[in-house]
Parts: structure tokens; C-alpha cells; sequence
């Protein structure tokens, strides 16, 4: 498919403005986004995702710098224009008491309907076809309502299908859904951009989500310059080590993602091959004890075998045949 | 529109045809059927003028009263609670009623003040209230209107219309200090609501009115339906938001205006009615919402005056209190349900 850029940002600066008084959230930012991509936005509390999100979705103006979506500048457009242009899922809370799922969607049809908003044919297809996209077609009569957290997101997603517009931009999707639900808004989402060619951009606090789905992801931080990138490229360069520098969780280059960092106390060398060993050394981590090759600074050996585990401490042997017993042992 | 909806509605209509020639119907003098009949068609030469008075001076203005009255206070209720996405905002909420009792209580409070006891002036008397009462709603509703484009948040603008309604009911309470008893009981009837007092000439001219400003503001389904989204949603799908909620409140606004200076501040109709529509349509298009709510309002104005009228209650009870009676249990069965999704969810 044919990358073109989308959405250019030029030394753009956003924030609120407050009876003539500037109050800058970001600044200096300067980016573009393509189509056909997944760009992920993360950056933690107050980095000013939101407010980026809302001034890309036109819903409030950029305080300086410019925004240009498919080559004109955005406050160009007109809400009636951009509402064929720009498709957006919210966090806002809507006041969906009695609307079914197919009433939703089916408003994502507004800026093509007419005056009393009654849909036509090709207006019902359309609808369809952004709910057969999302696979929540068994749900179609269902109310809002009746819907778990993740269903009710495709739902969002889908009307702003049913928008077709060549971008759409999502704040936080995944936010208060379970794993499983996270997981599957992600990888439809990067679906959708291929199988359609949309720009396709959200904020997430999910990073290990975004690390391994997004295409390119971008790295917010107050008072930096915004990063963007691969999120290899990022990985390579140690930007993703140096951007969430926290205690407890350390940055793994080999997998390009983050996991979190015990306080070890006890060294032990692990040695055998396979499923169960890599298991053993993930437990082992889990309750602080550092696994190691090599034996000179460790109390202990533990063994892998096919059926169990020998640990040799101090000339004494015990063999375990789980992880739990293993644990226990080194404990004792 | 599916078949159940138009069922529905279709029972709605014929509830308000059997109830408004109930209302024709009955009272406490009993005129038959036939010359009921004969009365409305103008052939009832041989009828006694009493019974044609009771008829056409006094039963078909109040049927006709009460049905645009209903109507109106429901649409306006509806709009105001999509709007505001605030399930408990009604007509009154905005401060607009309380406009129209300020401008009442003006003219017939102070022109008291001024020695010219109003409720002595008979039909002008009648008219300078009407007018006053537009005046001070619609004034009302232009300020909430301008400051509609001013601030950004809908629970702002529901608080300065609750604000708005203080300082007129501030004001009313400072004029019934300063006036004598005579208008002060004017005052409080007027405040009691009625759809009996629009006598004669007024109907006509209420009735056209309202008759015109009921299907305009029907035009605004569709926004109202995107209004639901949140303004967010909205606008990105090319709704001019501060437009929107000019024209809904604009027309909320003048229904409700008009309705409350020829009835008084009729209270829960407007309140209760859209949460009945949703209960029973189960749905939040305002295609069906609207045209449904605005029946629902005539057939409940119509049985609340029915029995505001019933023999047995010499005189006629206060449309409020009838009412009241009627919707507050509706609300408080709708805070109920509520509860119980909210459980759900």
C-alpha cells in the first residue's frame, strides 16, 4: 500500500488558553502520521496526550505551530467538512440509556444523511459493514447498556467506521478494559489499517501492548520534544530504556519490552534447557532469587531435568517435582 | 419505524380523541352525547344557551387548552433533558417558569402597589397578565440563551438557570411583602395553574400559536439524536454545537413561555412525560421520542383535567395539584429503575 502522510504537525504548541492567558501543555512538538499505520501515543498522567488528541481532533485550537491534515491546515475545514474527514472515539460518557447498538453506528452516518437523519440504503450497507468490521454483528439489536466495556468500545469503533473517514483517532481504547478486551482492540485496530488504508491514532497507557502492535509510536514527556519512531528503532537507540526510567521496572532490549525488576537477595545457577527451565527461571525472579550461569557468586545449583528439579546446597541434595516444592526448598 | 412504535402511537392518538370528547362530555351539569354533538357543529338551535356556554365557552376552550398545553410542556421537557443530558431537567428547571411568575407578579403586585388593584380590571386585567408572563419568560430565556454561548458547560448553564429562578422567586417574595392581600391571592391562583382560565377569544389565538411553534420544533430530531452523543461526539460529526443548543433551548424556551402564561406554571408534564415515552418506547430516537411525547402530553393534560373537573369537585381543583399527583410517582419510578441499571451495569 501507498504510505503518504496524513496529519503533519509543525512546531506545534497546545494547551488552553484562559482569559488571554497561555497555560502551554506541550510545545515545540513537530511529527507526521501516515495512513495505512497504527501510531500509539503514550506518555504517563499529564503528559498532555489528551489535550494533543483533542487539538488533532479540532476540538480545541492549537496556540501556536500548525496542524495540517491531507494538505490543508485544519482550522481550515469546517466541522461539517472535517466530520467527513476525522473520525473520533472518546472517553466521554454519552447518555446511551435506550439506544442499541445498530442506532449507534447508524449515527456515525450523520454528516451524509439528511435533514430528519434517515438513512437510505447504502447508508444501512454502510452500517453493516462497520459492525460486520468489528465483529460485533450478534449484538447489532442489543443495548448500549446490556454491552461489556470492550464490546461497547467496537461499538464506538464501529460508528466511527461508519463515518468513513480517512483518519481516525482514539483516546485511550483500551482504558478500563480487561486484558483479553485490550488485546483484541489493538490488533483491530491494526487490522483496520491495513484492510482499509486509515490513519489510524490513539493515546494508551498500555505500553507493552502498543511496544509489540503499534507501527510507530510516539513518546511524550513534559517539557521534552516529542520522540517518534519504530518501536525497535526506539529500542535499538535506548530511547524506551531512558523514557520510563522507574524503579521496578527495568527495560529488556533483547525482547523490546519493559518487565519489572525485582530486589534480588539470594543468587542460585540454574542450569538444564527447555520450557521448564525457562519456567524456573521466572519463578525464581518472581520470588527474588536471581538465577545465574555461572556458580562462583551463587548459594546453590539447581538442575532442570524432564521430571524434576535437584538443588545441591552446602553438599546436600534435594530433588522437587514442581516449581512450588523447588521454592519452598530454596526457602528452607 | 417499526410496526410495535406505530401501534403505539397510534393507540396514543386515539387516547387523545376519546379523552377530549370526555372532556366535552363530562362535568358537572350533564349534556347528553347527541347534543354535545350538535352544539360543536352548529346545529344546536334548538339546545339551550346555557348548555351551548357550557359547551363552547367553557369545555372546548379548556379541552383545547389542555391538549396544546400538554403537548407543548412535553416537547419543551423532552428538549430540555436531551440537551442539558440531564434526566431531572424539566420547564421549570431553567428559571423560565419562574420569568413568567416574575412578570406576572410585577404587573399584578405592583399595579396593587400603585392603588389599581388588578384583579378588579376583569378582561384586560386577564390580558395584561398573559402578557406580562411572556415578557418575563422570554426574557428569561434570552438571557439563558446568551448565556447558552458564553460558557462551555451544561451543568453551568442548568446552575444559573436554578440561580435565575431564585432571584425571581427573591423579587416575587419582596412584592407580595409590599401588597395587599386582594392581589396577593390573585397572584397565588394564577400560580396554582388552570387550563380554564384561557377564556374565549384567547384560545383561538393560543391554540394558533402553539399549532405553529409544535411542528417547528419537531425540526430538531435529528440534532437532538446527536445531542445524546455528548458534544464532542457531535460536533466531530458536524453538528454546530453552540447553534444546536441556541435552537433547542430557543424552543424549549417559547413553548414553554407561552404555555406558562396562559396556564401558570404547570408543574411535572413536562418532567414526566419524555421519561414515560422512553419507558415505553424503549427507544432514544427523537423521531419517535418527540411526536410520541408531544401525544403523551395532550392524553395525560386531558385525563389530569378530566379529573381536575370530575363531578363532585364543585369548582375545579388546581391543575397542579392533579398533576403532581399523577407525575411524581412517574419520577420517582423512573429514579427507581434507574437505580436498578445502574446495579445492572
Amino acid at each position: 500500500m501507498n504510505r503518504q502522510e496524513t496529519i503533519r504537525l509543525s512546531d506545534l504548541r497546545i494547551g488552553y488558553r484562559v482569559r488571554n492567558e497561555e497555560h502551554v501543555v506541550a510545545e515545540g512538538l513537530d511529527a507526521s502520521i501516515s495512513n495505512g499505520e497504527l501510531t500509539c501515543l503514550l506518555g504517563r498522567n499529564g503528559a498532555g496526550k489528551s489535550t494533543l488528541l483533542r487539538t488533532l481532533a479540532a476540538f480545541q485550537p492549537p496556540l501556536g505551530g500548525s496542524i495540517r491534515l491531507l494538505g490543508r491546515a485544519l482550522t481550515e475545514y469546517s466541522d461539517r467538512a472535517l466530520s467527513h474527514l476525522l473520525g473520533v472515539v472518546l472517553t466521554d460518557k454519552c447518555d446511551l440509556t435506550n439506544m442499541t447498538v445498530a442506532d449507534l453506528v447508524a449515527m456515525g452516518r450523520a454528516p451524509y444523511t439528511g435533514f430528519w437523519g434517515a438513512l437510505t440504503a447504502s447508508d444501512r450497507k454502510e452500517v453493516d459493514r462497520a459492525v460486520a468490521a468489528v465483529g460485533i454483528e450478534s449484538l447489532a439489536e442489543r443495548k448500549i447498556r446490556t454491552l461489556s466495556d470492550g464490546e461497547r468500545q467496537k461499538a464506538m469503533i464501529a460508528k466511527a467506521l461508519a463515518q468513513q473517514t480517512p483518519v481516525i483517532l482514539l483516546d485511550e481504547p483500551t482504558a478500563f478494559l480487561d486484558y483479553p478486551s485490550k488485546v483484541e482492540i489493538m490488533q483491530l485496530l491494526h487490522r483496520l489499517t491495513r484492510e482499509t488504508g486509515k490513519t489510524i491514532f490513539l493515546s494508551t497507557h498500555d505500553l507493552e501492548l502498543a511496544l509489540q502492535i503499534a507501527d510507530r509510536i510516539w513518546l511524550m514527556k513534559r517539557g521534552e520534544p516529542l520522540i517518534t519512531g519504530t518501536p525497535e528503532d526506539l529500542s535499538i537507540d535506548g530511547t524506551l530504556a531512558s523514557f520510563f526510567p522507574q524503579k521496578g521496572i527495568a527495560f529488556d532490549p533483547t525482547t523490546g519490552l519493559f518487565r519489572i525488576r525485582n530486589r534480588y537477595r539470594m543468587e542460585v545457577r540454574l542450569t538444564g534447557d527447555g520450557l521448564l527451565r525457562d519456567m524456573a527461571d521466572k519463578a525464581l525472579r518472581r520470588v527474588g532469587i536471581e538465577p545465574s550461569v555461572s556458580d562462583e557468586t551463587a548459594e546453590a545449583t539447581v538442575a532442570v531435568a524432564s521430571d524434576r528439579f535437584t538443588i545441591q546446597r552446602d553438599g546436600s541434595v534435594v530433588e522437587c517435582r514442581s516449581i512450588a516444592e523447588l521454592l519452598d526448598a530454596l526457602d528452607r | 419505524m417499526k410496526r410495535r412504535w406505530l401501534g403505539i402511537m397510534g393507540l396514543l392518538v386515539m387516547a387523545v380523541v376519546l379523552l377530549g370528547v370526555l372532556n366535552l362530555l363530562i362535568g358537572t351539569v350533564e349534556i347528553p352525547f347527541r347534543s354535545v354533538v350538535r352544539i360543536l357543529f352548529g346545529e344546536g338551535a334548538e339546545e339551550s344557551e346555557i348548555r351551548r356556554n357550557i359547551i363552547l365557552k367553557s369545555r372546548l376552550p379548556q379541552a383545547l387548552t389542555a391538549l396544546v398545553a400538554g403537548a407543548g410542556l412535553s416537547v419543551s421537557g423532552l428538549q430540555m433533558q436531551t440537551v442539558f443530558r440531564n434526566p431531572l431537567a424539566g420547564p421549570s428547571v431553567l428559571g423560565i417558569s419562574s420569568g413568567a411568575s416574575l412578570g406576572v407578579a410585577l404587573v399584578v403586585l405592583v399595579s396593587g402597589i400603585g392603588g389599581h388593584a388588578l384583579s378588579r380590571l376583569g378582561y384586560v386585567g386577564n390580558l395584561a397578565l398573559t402578557v406580562s408572563a411572556i415578557i418575563g419568560a422570554l426574557a428569561v430565556m434570552a438571557l439563558i440563551a446568551y448565556i447558552s454561548q458564553k460558557v462551555k458547560g451544561n451543568v453551568t448553564l442548568l446552575i444559573i438557570g436554578v440561580m435565575i429562578g431564585y432571584v425571581a422567586n427573591a423579587v416575587i417574595g419582596v412584592l407580595k411583602f409590599f401588597s395587599v392581600e386582594e392581589d396577593i391571592r390573585a397572584y397565588v391562583i394564577w400560580g396554582l395553574g388552570s387550563f380554564a382560565r384561557v377564556s374565549g377569544n384567547q384560545v383561538t389565538l393560543f391554540v394558533t400559536v402553539m399549532a405553529v411553534l409544535l411542528p417547528l420544533s419537531m425540526l430538531l430530531v435529528k440534532t437532538l439524536n446527536l445531542l445524546l452523543l455528548g458534544d464532542h461526539y457531535a460536533r466531530n460529526l458536524g453538528l454546530d454545537i453552540r447553534r444546536a443548543r441556541l435552537l433547542t433551548i430557543g424552543s424549549a424556551g417559547v413553548l414553554v413561555a407561552i404555555v406558562t402564561a396562559y396556564c401558570g406554571p404547570v408543574m411535572f408534564l413536562g418532567l414526566a412525560v419524555p421519561h414515560l415515552c422512553r419507558g415505553i418506547f424503549s427507544t432514544s430516537d427523537h423521531r419517535i421520542l418527540m411526536p410520541a411525547s408531544l401525544l403523551m402530553g395532550s392524553v395525560l393534560a386531558l385525563f389530569c383535567n378530566l379529573i381536575a373537573r370530575m363531578p363532585g369537585f364543585e369548582g375545579v381543583l388546581p391543575i397542579n395539584s392533579v398533576t403532581a399527583l399523577i407525575g411524581a410517582p412517574v419520577v420517582m419510578w423512573v429514579l427507581f429503575r434507574k437505580r436498578k441499571n445502574d446495579l445492572n451495569e
